[in-house]
């Protein structure tokens, strides 16, 4: 698989991209299971890019689709464990700025709560 | 194994599986240009995996081969039915097998390129172009553009000058998120949305590009339309009556300003947020000083992503040393686009660099 998913004690769903290269070809996949996933009231989902060693655009943009599904449905979402030169591109480009980013799990746990 | 062993002799990269349910995990990682399929296997059989791959919008595509010492009618019959090219005996001669693999793979890219190279040519018919043909030259200052679409196929980056009068040129450059004609579609929805924008900013006396740059937010933002589709967008405008140059970003990447006489790459961050997604994007604006010789670059995304030892990479550090190294051999814009983006290793996305020089 490329996306797994876990539920947490909390209720919050940890999903992991196994994949290093997030790109064109898993981008509608990848926004499609992001969607499946929020679909409830006050969706709580962390998404693991521990990973991700690049990303393209077209999955930056199922990321930013999949945040605005979650806040659409009130919800809250967080990127944890992203790679140096995933993270400096979301610097560049103020995407830390939309999402909530977290070092670990347990941080981005303790960020949803 | 014979076979991988025989096809990465001659250049090919193998990736060989020992049965169904193990191809179609490393199909999920890896989309190959052809595949090469037994039928007997243990548990599911070669047809099952057609039928599999078949049902799979990313794999459905793919050239399908059967390799078999059956030539019995019927099973042939069922390969073709399921849409399989054609069949390879298991006792064909090494090199017929190299040629046939080399005529499919030709024979596929020659449709593919004749089916793009039909939709360009309609959309040069309606004159739908999201990058102008040329740059620009104004009284003080001249436009070079460098645009490289993703394996040549339109894409999501755009580029627009509007020029209002003899004083006022706006530049617009975005790149909507994602790649191909699906990025290239919405591009002109944006074009049109900023066009607008602009004129009417213009017409009400306001040429802020950060307040401009607002007012194209709120609208996106509100467009059901848009809903998913996200773009960056850097909006410079040119005073070329008082040789000032202003700009505004969103989620752009920086602008570059190469200073003639110190022979260095200062960048200017915006802070902008993606076009759309919030109601108020907190959009400022900057002055970029310039002087006579200096040169302001923009770039999309593409030009910092590379591929090196084939692991993809995004280093902004990269290209700028990279770009200051060529400036300062006082390279024209177009030997340096060609010295920079001269590999393959650039098609990882849409490419684009815009080079404002004062003159």
């Amino acid at each position: 698989m490329n996306f797994r998913k876990q539920v947490l004690e909390n209720g919050i769903v940890l999903i992991t991209v196994e994949i290093a290269e997030a790109g064109l070809n898993y981008s509608e996949q990848f926004k499609a299971f992001l969607n499946e996933n929020s679909n409830q009231d006050n969706p709580k989902l962390i998404i693991d890019l521990a990973k991700v060693e690049y990303m393209d655009s077209s999955f930056i943009g199922a990321l930013v689709a999949g945040l605005k599904h979650v806040l659409s449905h009130n919800g809250e979402m967080a990127l944890a464990n992203i790679q140096k030169d995933v993270n400096a591109l979301f610097e560049l480009t103020r995407l830390d700025k939309v999402f909530k980013i977290a070092d670990s799990i347990n941080d981005a746990i303790s960020q949803l709560k | 194994m014979l076979m991988k062993k025989l096809l990465e002799s001659a250049g090919f990269v193998c990736l060989s599986a020992e049965d169904v349910d193990t191809a179609l995990e490393i199909l999920e990682k890896d989309i190959p240009d052809l595949i090469i399929s037994d039928i007997e296997m243990p548990e599911k059989d070669g047809f099952l995996f057609r039928e599999l791959t078949l049902k799979n919008k990313l794999l459905k595509e793919i050239p399908f081969l059967f390799l078999t010492s059956h030539n019995q009618e019927i099973f042939i019959q069922r390969g073709l039915d399921l849409k399989a090219i054609d069949y390879i005996p298991k006792k064909i001669p090494q090199n017929q097998l190299i040629s046939k693999i080399n005529n499919i793979l030709a024979t596929v890219q020659e449709q593919k390129e004749k089916s793009i190279n039909e939709l360009k040519l309609i959309a040069d018919k309606l004159n739908l172009k999201n990058v102008p043909s040329k740059g620009i030259k104004l009284k003080n200052f001249e436009i070079n553009i460098f645009h490289q679409p993703f394996q040549n196929h339109p894409g999501g980056d755009f580029i627009d000058f509007i020029k209002v009068n003899d004083r006022y040129t706006f530049l617009v450059f975005g790149d909507v998120m994602g790649k191909k004609w699906g990025a290239w579609f919405f591009s002109f929805t944006f074009l049109s949305y900023i066009r607008s924008a602009i004129r009417i900013c213009v017409f009400d006396g306001n040429v802020s590009v950060a307040q401009i740059m607002q007012r194209i937010n709120q609208v996106i933002h509100v467009d059901e339309f848009l809903d998913d589709i996200y773009s960056t967008l850097s909006l410079v405008l040119i005073d070329d009556e008082e040789k000032k140059i202003t700009y505004s970003g969103a989620s752009d990447l920086p602008l570059l300003l190469y200073r003639n006489q110190e022979k260095k790459i200062t960048q200017f961050k915006s802070k902008g947020l993606l076009l759309g997604f919030f109601e108020n994007g907190n959009y400022s604006e900057q002055e970029v000083d310039n002087q006579l010789g200096d040169q302001v670059f923009l770039l999309s995304d593409g030009a910092i992503d590379f591929e090196s030892n084939g692991v993809k990479k995004t280093d902004i550090n990269f290209f700028i040393q990279q770009l200051e190294d060529l400036l300062e051999k006082e390279m024209s814009f177009k030997a340096i686009s060609d010295k920079i983006f001269y590999r393959e290793k650039y098609q990882v996305d849409d490419c684009s660099l815009i080079q404002i020089k004062r003159i």
